[in-house]
């Protein structure tokens, strides 16, 4: 075929700039995925006990509930959005199976059970925030308030419960699932991880998810469907929550509606340090998973080095500014471009 | 010629050019409008017009030369300079706020933050009788412009200027939503403000309303001022004559064959289309192969009619219906479009076309991933091979799936948003305005490309505002004017000044032989179907 194939003309040629841009993306993402070391060995430094594997194990699991937690909330930035229901439908799901399972319901049941609930979540903030154009923000809010109310009135208010031996087991750090001497949380996380990094490369939704985040208009008219892509994110998001809510229900054995208040600020505070741009469009959970290390080692840092619980706000607080001006700064000078 | 006014002018531009970085957008321009006068302004898109209007409503600064009110040189910084000097604009529908009741929009601007200019009630009084005098009801004052028609919102903005004191009243195609008695009402205005010594200066498309109005005009070539005539001299094959430079009917361009397709043998067609709520109906049929051009100025609804062809906009009445092995199917909306062979390759790269933070690769692929793919997950390697295939065939600098799609030029750009759909082997390919702003040697792949594609089979709709392109690759050229198709040209109709006569709602005498009396040729061909 002799198409009119100018590749050498030359004021094209001389118009297409060179590629500096990408040796810089690369550099930094090498920064995010080399942070978790870096932590890990100041950690080891100051912390005595940590390197061991109860240590690394007890770390993990902590990652675990944050990484689940957090990939709705990673989802949601990439298009564009943010996720405030999250610590509503972890408590949601920790008040269900432990009061649920106290009066008797077959663990099956109750798993399903939360299941729907969360799908009914993340459908009703998808819908909502595509066909009112409504903020997310808004939107899961009202959710997360809705969410919260609806299971105090449901049970009245009590406080109390039980979970199966399993789950307790499943988030201790000495737990082992099919005797290869993991905990079953953290394999649990790891499925997750594997399954959404699968999603994100190699599927059409991945790719539709990355186009609606980065620009809706043409996205449309590529045919995308912005609605369909906000409900399944956001249920995906409900789901990995609900998950995060059952495991916290291993750890404290009862049932509170507020067990998943900090999650709000950690799953933003993971995405951020992993450096998902919050304009969306660009990120992907990988990156998420490093800032859940990160996050997860800084914490037990702080409470290493006997830092009380308010101070660890203050400093949590100042390391997600520095590195919000640090990544915002880096997108405008992408955006220059 | 005209000879200039002994009486100073009311607003003079003297040898003023503007650039906007390396682009030169004036050049040399020269208008002087007399006291009392209606001053028409006339150009193509680009030659200028809407750079003059904004210098003098105070929305930029000329980089050289200078604005003289009333003999005097004058700095115009903003629009409100431009209001103290006396000089008022209407724009095209802009409105302050939707917001706002409609009085407010009329004085928005006029008081302070603290303290209000007038009291209520002669504001009200005014305006209300500026209204009136345009024969609208006084309550549009009071209601939301959310809930009024095109036309009684440019009222709306008619009457916020004409309320406020002026010397100068620019019109720019301030008359193209207004329905004819309204339009009458304003003309018969402004001949009463003409007679008190003010002056209008009148932007528009339409020949027939400039005929009416002006005393004299300008008219603006590529940046620069052709001259100015005055009434008598300004008929319009006169100022076409002059908007395109050419006083001969022979043509300047190299034009690739037009090859004649059969008239029968239609792909997609519009029956009885509607475009806007006031604009008659009209029928468009796209022919199987060929290329066809739609033409016309910037918001004479062109734009729309592409869009509406593709399903992205619905029409306000009539439908499109495309060709589906050999039975009419409607078009109802772009997604069924699409499956139905039609591809719509967006207008507005920047807001309707790219995605500014993924790869070339992946911008290219993303409308045909489903075609590699199973159970929604996708075939790297099959997709990689389609973008390389795609982005060779188009030539898009550098030759990478991974680089980022901000790095490149805006012509690399478009040919992989052009790659995007072609991918996906469309039997009718629509392409809004694909060469705005692209250099020349991506026209000239384009124009290469686009005949390559039809001899394979494939039909093209292309949107192009500038009439060059059109004949240089286009077999037909329907002509929008006033939101429907004025004219199709073909074969030896389609020259530069049948294009551009048709953009102003005209017809050209036939170019040699005196075939018929001036005004509307005769039309024989049963596809051209106008209405005039």
């Amino acid at each position: 075929m002799s198409t009119a194939i100018t590749q050498g003309d030359a004021p094209v040629a001389a118009a297409s700039p060179p590629p500096p841009k990408r040796r810089a993306v690369r550099a930094s993402s090498v920064l995010v995925y080399l942070s978790p070391v870096a932590m890990f060995v100041v950690l080891t430094l100051t912390t005595p006990g940590v390197l061991s594997t109860t240590g690394v194990m007890s770390l993990l699991v902590l990652a675990s509930v944050l990484g689940l937690a957090a990939v709705g909330q990673t989802w949601a930035v990439m298009i564009g959005g943010i996720d405030l229901s999250i610590p509503a439908t972890i408590g949601m799901a920790n008040v269900l199976v432990t009061t649920l399972y106290a009066e008797g319901w077959g663990f099956g049941r109750i798993v399903l059970l939360v299941a729907v609930v969360s799908l009914a979540i993340g459908t009703a903030n998808g819908l909502l925030s595509s066909l009112f154009g409504l903020h997310p923000l808004v939107v899961t809010l009202g959710m997360a308030s809705l969410v919260t109310g609806s299971v105090l009135v449901a049970t009245d208010g009590n406080t109390g419960g039980d979970v199966p031996g399993f789950v307790t087991d499943a988030v201790s750090p000495v737990g082992s699932l099919w005797g290869i001497g993991v905990p079953a949380a953290v394999v649990l996380w790891l499925l997750t991880l594997a399954v959404v990094l699968a999603v994100e490369r190699r599927t059409v939704f991945g790719r539709r998810l990355y186009a609606l985040g980065s620009n809706e208009r043409a996205a449309r008219l590529a045919l995308v469907r912005p609605v369909m892509i906000r409900v399944v994110v956001y249920s995906v998001g409900a789901l990995c929550a609900s998950a995060a809510g059952l495991l916290l229900a291993g750890f404290s054995g009862g049932a509170s509606v507020s067990i998943g208040d900090p999650y709000l600020f950690s799953t933003i505070t993971a995405v951020v340090v992993g450096g998902t741009s919050l304009l969306g469009g660009a990120g992907t959970y990988a990156r998420t998973v490093a800032g859940v290390l990160v996050t997860t080692m800084f914490t037990t840092l702080l409470v290493g080095l006997e830092i009380g619980p308010n101070m660890q706000q203050v400093m949590l607080g100042i390391a997600i500014l520095l590195l919000i001006t640090v990544y915002g700064r880096d997108r405008h000078v992408a955006q220059r471009l | 010629m005209s000879t200039p006014p002994i009486e100073p002018a009311v607003v003079e531009l003297a040898g003023i050019t503007h650039r906007y970085g390396p682009t030169v957008a004036l050049s040399d321009c020269r208008l002087s409008i007399a006291p009392g006068e209606v001053h028409g302004l006339v150009g193509e898109n680009g030659s200028g017009k809407s750079t003059v209007v904004k210098l003098l409503s105070g929305i930029m600064r000329p980089t050289e030369g200078e604005v003289r009110v009333g003999g005097r040189a004058v700095e115009l910084r903003s629009p409100a300079a431009a209001q103290r000097h006396e000089i008022v604009t209407v724009f095209q529908e802009t409105l302050v706020s939707d917001e706002c009741s409609g009085i407010d929009n009329v004085f928005a601007g006029t008081d302070g933050i603290f303290r209000r200019a007038r009291s209520g009630r002669a504001e009200r009084q005014a305006a209300e009788q500026v209204v009136q005098s345009l024969g609208a009801p006084a309550s549009i004052l009071q209601s939301s412009p959310h809930h009024l028609s095109l036309a009684e919102r440019q009222v709306l903005t008619l009457t916020r200027a004409l309320v406020r004191p002026w010397r100068l009243l620019i019109l720019d195609e301030a008359t193209s939503a207004l329905d004819l008695s309204t339009r009458d009402r304003l003309f018969a205005l402004l001949d009463d403000h003409r007679r008190e010594g003010r002056s209008v200066l009148f932007v528009s498309h339409r020949m027939d309303e400039l005929e009416i109005l002006i005393d004299r005009a300008t008219v603006q070539r590529s940046g620069r001022t052709v001259g100015t005539v005055d009434k008598d001299e300004a008929t319009p094959a006169r100022l076409l004559s002059m908007m395109s430079g050419r006083s001969d009917a022979g043509e300047h361009h190299v034009r690739a064959e037009a090859r004649a397709r059969k008239a029968s043998d239609v792909v997609l067609r519009g029956v009885e289309l509607g475009l806007a709520a006031q604009a008659p109906a009209f029928d468009l049929d796209v022919r199987r192969g060929e290329i066809l051009g739609i033409g016309g100025l910037d918001g004479q609804g062109g734009s729309h009619l592409v869009e509406v062809l593709a399903g992205v906009r619905p029409s306000t009445s009539g439908r499109v219906e495309v060709d589906r092995d050999g039975s009419w199917t409607r078009v109802t909306g772009y997604r069924q479009a699409f499956r139905s062979g039609i591809a719509y390759v967006p207008g507005k790269r920047q807001e309707e076309g790219l995605f500014p933070s993924l790869t070339v690769g992946d911008n290219l692929s993303l409308a045909t991933l489903p075609r590699y793919s199973r159970v929604g997950v996708f075939r790297a390697s099959s997709v990689l091979a389609r973008v390389r295939e795609e982005m060779s065939r188009l030539g898009v600098v550098p030759h990478d799936p991974s680089y980022p799609i901000t790095g490149l030029s805006g012509g690399n750009a478009q040919k992989v948003l052009v790659g995007r759909w072609l991918a996906a082997e469309p039997d009718v390919l629509i392409l809004n305005d694909p060469l705005r702003g692209v250099d020349l040697g991506t026209k000239r792949d384009f124009y290469a490309l686009l005949r390559e594609l039809t001899e394979a089979g494939t039909t093209v709709v292309m949107l192009s505002t500038e009439i060059e392109e059109l004949l240089t690759c286009c077999d037909r050229v329907a002509v929008c004017q006033a939101e429907r198709v004025f004219d199709v040209l073909e074969g030896e109709e389609l020259t530069y000044d049948a294009v551009l006569a048709a953009m102003f709602g005209r017809h050209v005498d036939a170019p040699a032989g005196p075939t018929g009396p001036a005004g509307p040729a005769p039309h024989d061909s049963h596809d051209r179907k106008v209405t005039l």
